[in-house]
């Protein structure tokens, strides 16, 4: 879930300008650019996976896919974040213009985790693809949802609810995104394993 | 998906033909100002600047009233809820135990998205997005990330487009966008196919590139001239915010 606009006060958007850059500054080192196409195309196909609906009674949701993201670009998801983000937040009005850094900062760092989770639990070789996928998937949403709800609690005590509304929304969303990022995971294993950190041989 | 931002930003209006650069630094201003409104009165003037500001650039009144609803659906829980948990002196003849603070709050919040959205808005749909990120590679934003989104943007429509039809195929054979695990796994399989083509795509996009001498910098024809119009555009713009601003203290 995104930060939209008009919440969040100004010192805390520009601290999350500069966090975003510095990421984005880490993600960028070292990029060739023969590499430039690749981040670009795999930022677009995340921008059109998120427009997937899945259904939860009685409404639906939009999945992030910043686990996958992480686990399929590793350090450059850092890049591709922001981007993605800028694009929806200016072609669709999803998130925020304001928000971008904050947000950019809360996915990319969720992202990173899982990124380092997936690589972690397949090192060993013992997890079955599925679950690398979805434990990575999970452990993102909820870093990122407790990034959320963290910055929607410091706000005062008028927030406190609207906090915990936010987090208890991302349940049902962890659920789903675990499961799809699992399969699409073990999807990928099979058909493309050069896709995925560690499975090129 | 279509690109309806693009389709409006060749339009033709006085928001329309103000230097991107000089209109970005001055909407940025704009909304830094914006951010950081506290009073009613002034977020209230501001969003009303902002609805001027968009009614300037002669776009379509319903498809904008839509957009920024959608953009406000994330804010409207927030909005219900914040009346009743914010403490404070109750609203004297009220049945709902609702704080005068609480409803402060969030009509406070809601101005304030409302007029930053809008600004935001005003900016997408009256500029085309190859001018406006050469805009912000001028204004300081690395090459590395303007190429790369402008990248971005060229592959996300035709990606749409895939995704698409391939929500044909599944609809064609039967899928039924249901909560269950099949599903989900269908879902996951689409996502997983658009990535796969993507990565063949990205290999076809660099040799293209490469046969069209690309050496990693991308280049336009466009080239941005300034004159006396946008500087007084930028002027009364930055003397709005600025007013905004005083009218807060």
């Amino acid at each position: 879930m995104h930060l939209s606009d008009g919440i969040l006060p100004g010192p805390v958007l520009v601290a999350g300008f500069v966090s975003a850059a510095a990421l984005a500054r880490w993600g960028v080192a070292g990029l060739r650019d023969d590499e430039t196409p690749r981040v670009a195309v795999f930022t677009g196909a995340f921008f059109c996976a998120s427009l997937l609906h899945f259904k939860v009674p009685p409404t639906s949701v939009h999945l992030l896919f910043h686990g996958l993201l992480g686990v399929v670009l590793g350090r450059r998801a850092l890049l591709a974040l922001p981007i993605g983000l800028g694009l929806q937040a200016t072609l669709l009005g999803h998130g925020g213009i304001t928000t971008l850094g904050v947000n950019a900062t809360m996915f990319g760092v969720a992202a990173l985790a899982a990124s380092g989770l997936y690589r972690w639990l397949g090192s060993g070789g013992s997890v079955r693809p599925f679950w690398c996928g979805a434990l990575a998937a999970a452990a993102a949403v909820l870093i990122s949802g407790l990034l959320l709800a963290a910055m929607l609690w410091s706000l005062g005590e008028g927030f406190v609810w609207v906090a915990r509304y936010a987090l208890l929304a991302h349940l049902p969303v962890l659920v789903i995104e675990a499961v799809v990022t699992g399969s699409a995971v073990e999807f990928l294993r099979r058909a493309q394993p050069a896709l995925l950190p560690g499975g090129a041989a | 998906m279509r690109a309806e931002a693009e389709l409006y930003a060749r339009g033709d209006s006085p928001l329309h033909r103000w230097d991107a650069r000089w209109k970005t630094v001055t909407l940025a201003v704009l909304i830094a100002v914006l951010v950081s409104l506290e009073s009613v009165r002034a977020a209230l003037a501001g969003a009303l600047m902002a609805l001027a500001l968009l009614a300037g650039g002669r776009l379509p009144a319903g498809l904008m009233l839509r957009r920024l609803l959608t953009a406000q659906a994330l804010l409207f829980p927030c909005l219900v809820v914040l009346p009743f948990t914010v403490p404070g002196a109750p609203l004297p003849g009220s049945p709902l135990p609702v704080s005068r603070e609480g409803l402060h709050l969030a009509l406070l919040l809601y101005l304030r998205a409302l007029a930053i959205l809008t600004v935001g808005f005003a900016m997408v749909y009256s500029t085309p997005m190859v001018v406006w990120l050469r805009a912000l590679q001028n204004l300081g934003i690395p090459r590395r990330l303007v190429e790369i989104t402008l990248m971005t943007y060229r592959y996300l429509f035709t990606l749409g487009w895939e995704l698409t039809r391939m929500r044909w195929a599944l609809a064609v054979r039967g899928f039924r966008n249901r909560p269950s695990r099949a599903a989900w796994r269908a879902l996951a399989q689409v996502v997983g196919v658009t990535l796969l083509r993507s990565l063949e795509r990205t290999e076809r996009v660099r040799q293209a590139l490469a046969c069209r001498g690309f050496q990693g910098r991308l280049r336009t024809l466009h080239e941005f001239r300034a004159g006396p119009p946008d500087w007084i555009k930028s002027a009364v713009g930055i003397l709005l915010a600025a007013g905004l601003w005083m009218v807060d203290r």
